[in-house]
């Protein structure tokens, strides 16, 4: 049951969390907002942007700001499941006899950084998605449980795709957002070398803990949705399937597969967060809006004539919600 | 609470309801009205003025409550979205939905959209009525209203419109002339003086000239007067003086034609005069009217009509300068006294017991106006050829014979 108190704590936190993650990234706000509320709507995020734009040292931050431990997965062309979720390795007890003995992997982290991770094989991605899905790990038969609270935070990088194995789309669908890591602006990397030139040592504070984090999560989850509002989540979730009964001219034009089903759980349940970030107790149409773009990006396949024509998937979910807004919105 | 809220802004969205509610209404008594008037009017129908506006009445008051109750009426949540829409991002909405949820989290959000909404101020709620549905009742008032004002302004409907539109066939109206004589047309305005000149003088008519002289002598039978009033009254009163338009001229051979073509349904405005000149006679028309005034006004096909003027035979001219010159005649008789034969057939006359028929009585100076009986007349030559061929002893009883069998056959 949500209190007063939990209200104002989440309120305080994510102030607290934004300020922190600030010391140590300069800019990026739409990135680090949009990854906060995925953390805080215990989704995994997918980070793609060019090399040195501050994706791993984000992931850092948050790493320190949640005060949860962290982990990086350097992903490689020659990187093993196994170097992943961990393996058995035979061990002498006390008595000199060899055993099994679990040695688990860097995945056994609370924040995991997946870096590069369509460098790696589609085997070793593959390692991931139970991971990512049900937090548990399964090794020789036996499963493990994760530690909670249990993120992804991938990155990829999206020049040089030339040896590079391109995720598959039920891992792709594991991911709540996608969000592009934009190139800093003249001011902003004016800061940033004019920080790093002082010190490149990460300075963000703790900010929450991880059992306060679920409690964020938790409370998050009772921001009620209107069924006017909900409805119109799950409108644009269809609306992007070009065969389907709320299909405009752009998903029937565009867009080859539509995004499933989780990508409606994901804007709702960012939704809510996003609401409350905002100091509102409900979800409004503006807050699906702007998530729809984090959440469904990565989900809608493009067809050959958006390709063709350059059309991205943004310009493709763009139209979407012009359509949806028009046809549906107040009706 | 959330009543009171709702309070404030009810009464407004209300208004707004009725006022789209009203205008739909309006559109569709406005349309209906128009499709009834039109279609009554160009059927012809006379009441299609009144049962458009009657229907007007009847379907925009029933339209407009209906509209009201089954799409406009303001409930709970349509107000909620108009208020939502000042921005309170669905406070409001939600708010209504959480209306009978007690958990704090729907106190919570009660108290924020509570707060937001006296934030606002509700004279920022607008009457939102649609620019498509203003042009929609705009237009349907236009044609709704011209269209009964057209059918009140022309009762007659639109069936001459319609007809106007059909094809219609064309007739060639062509009349001329043979011999000497006029054909007047009495419908052309400038006859006007000419019939108020002749319904002035009862029994004898003044025909001008095509140099403008007057012919006098010509008589003019009453029955025509009546027939010129007919015309006068077509034409309307008018004392003015003006020549009289003579549309063939067989004297002077001009004009000797007169065509022109007359549209189904339009009627041919002439009528028509065959006046003789002295000395001819008016036989009839070529068509087989005999009367010299004729008129053709709804023609039904062509029309080709020539007045037929025939001249007057010389021998009664003859006669009837020989009756009136007996004293020169005596001498010639005289002469021829001693060849009887001679005389006689000099003179095959004088001989005769015929009557001598002056110049003023004699038929061939009479207008031949249809009502003159040629069968008295013949009679007279009849008898007169019968007593002389009696008289005549120079022809043999074989050819006596011969002749009064050919008068016996022609009288027949």
């Amino acid at each position: 049951m949500v209190t007063e108190k939990d209200i104002e704590q989440f309120s305080e936190q994510c102030k607290n969390i934004f300020t922190q993650i600030g010391r140590d990234v300069i800019g990026q706000k739409d990135v680090v907002e949009g990854t906060v509320i995925a953390m805080i709507a215990g989704g995994n995020v997918l980070l793609e942007g060019v090399p040195g734009v501050g994706k791993t040292r984000l992931v850092r931050s948050l790493g320190r700001v949640f005060n949860l431990p962290f982990s990086r997965i350097q992903f490689t062309p020659d990187l093993m499941p196994a170097d992943v979720t961990g393996t058995n390795i035979i061990v002498k007890d006390e008595n000199g006899n060899s055993k099994f003995e679990f040695q688990p992997g860097p995945i056994f982290s609370n924040i995991i950084l997946a870096d590069e991770i369509n460098r790696a094989t589609p085997k070793t991605q593959s390692a991931l998605l139970e991971a990512m899905q049900e937090h548990t790990v399964t090794v020789m038969g036996v499963s493990r449980k994760l530690h909670e609270p249990f993120f992804v935070l991938a990155t990829q990088n999206p020049i040089e795709q030339d040896g590079t194995y391109p995720l598959p789309e039920a891992q792709m669908d594991r991911f709540m957002f996608k969000l592009i890591v934009p190139n800093p602006g003249l001011d902003e990397l004016m800061a940033i070398v004019s920080m790093t030139q002082k010190t490149m040592a990460e300075v963000a504070d703790s900010a929450c803990t991880g059992e306060q984090l679920l409690k964020m999560r938790e409370t998050a989850n009772q921001i009620p949705v209107a069924e006017e509002v909900m409805r119109y989540a799950m409108i644009i979730t269809s609306a992007t399937h070009p065969d389907g009964e709320y299909a405009g001219e752009a998903a029937k034009k565009y867009i080859r597969v539509g995004a499933s089903p989780r990508a409606g759980q994901a804007l709702i349940s960012a939704a809510k967060v996003k609401a409350l970030m905002k100091g509102r107790f409900n979800v409004a149409y503006s807050d699906v809006e702007e998530l729809a773009y984090p959440v469904l990006r990565h989900r809608v396949k493009m067809n050959f004539e958006a390709i063709a024509k350059g059309v991205s998937a943004d310009n493709a979910i763009a139209l979407i919600l012009e359509e949806v807004r028009k046809k549906y919105k107040n009706k | 609470m959330a009543g009171e809220v709702f309070k404030k802004y009810y009464r407004k969205i209300r208004k707004e309801s009725v006022i789209k509610s009203l205008f739909c209404g309006l559109i569709i008594g406005f349309s209906l009205a128009f499709f009834c008037i039109v279609a009554c009017w160009f059927a012809g129908v006379r009441a299609g003025l009144y049962v458009g506006i009657a229907l007007f009445f009847v379907s925009a008051g029933v339209a407009a409550p209906l509209f009201y109750r089954y799409k406009y009426r303001p409930g709970a949540k349509a107000i909620a979205k108009r208020i939502d829409a000042l921005g309170l991002e669905e406070r409001v909405l939600t708010m209504t939905e959480l209306e009978h949820d007690e958990s704090f989290i729907a106190m919570k959000q009660r108290e924020d959209a509570l707060r937001a909404v006296s934030e606002v101020n509700s004279d920022m709620l607008k009457l939102a009525i649609s620019v498509p549905m203003i042009i929609a009742v705009a237009l349907s008032a236009t044609l709704g209203t011209g269209m009964t004002v057209v059918s009140a302004l022309s009762p007659e409907g639109g069936k001459q419109l319609v007809e106007s539109f059909k094809e219609k066939k064309e007739y060639q109206i062509g009349y001329a002339v043979q011999g000497k004589g006029w054909v007047v047309d009495f419908s052309k305005q400038e006859n006007v003086a000419l019939i108020d000149s002749v319904k002035q003088r009862e029994e004898k008519r003044e025909a001008i000239g095509p140099a403008g002289e007057i012919l006098k002598d010509v008589p003019f039978p009453a029955e025509y007067a009546s027939k010129l009033s007919a015309a006068v009254s077509l034409q309307g009163e008018n004392a003015e003086t003006a020549e009289a338009t003579i549309v063939l001229d067989g004297v002077n051979d001009e004009n000797v034609t007169y065509s022109f073509t007359v549209t189904e349904g339009e009627e041919n405005p002439v009528a028509l005069l065959a006046l003789p000149q002295k000395g001819w006679v008016f036989i009839g028309w070529s068509d087989g009217v005999t009367s010299p005034y004729r008129t053709d006004l709804s023609p039904i096909k062509n029309i080709s009509a020539t007045a037929i003027f025939d001249e007057i035979a010389e021998t009664e001219e003859e006669e009837n300068n020989a009756s009136e010159g007996d004293g020169e005649s005596g001498d010639s008789d005289t002469e021829a006294s001693s060849d009887p034969q001679q005389g006689q057939q000099n003179n095959p006359g004088k001989g005769g017991n015929s009557e001598n028929i002056g110049a003023k009585d004699f038929a061939a100076n009479q207008i031949i106006d249809g009502s003159t009986y040629y069968g008295d007349l013949f009679d007279n030559y009849y008898e007169e050829a019968s007593e002389r061929l009696k008289n005549d002893d120079s022809l043999t009883e074989a050819q006596k014979k011969a002749i009064a069998d050919y008068l016996e056959s022609i009288r027949k």
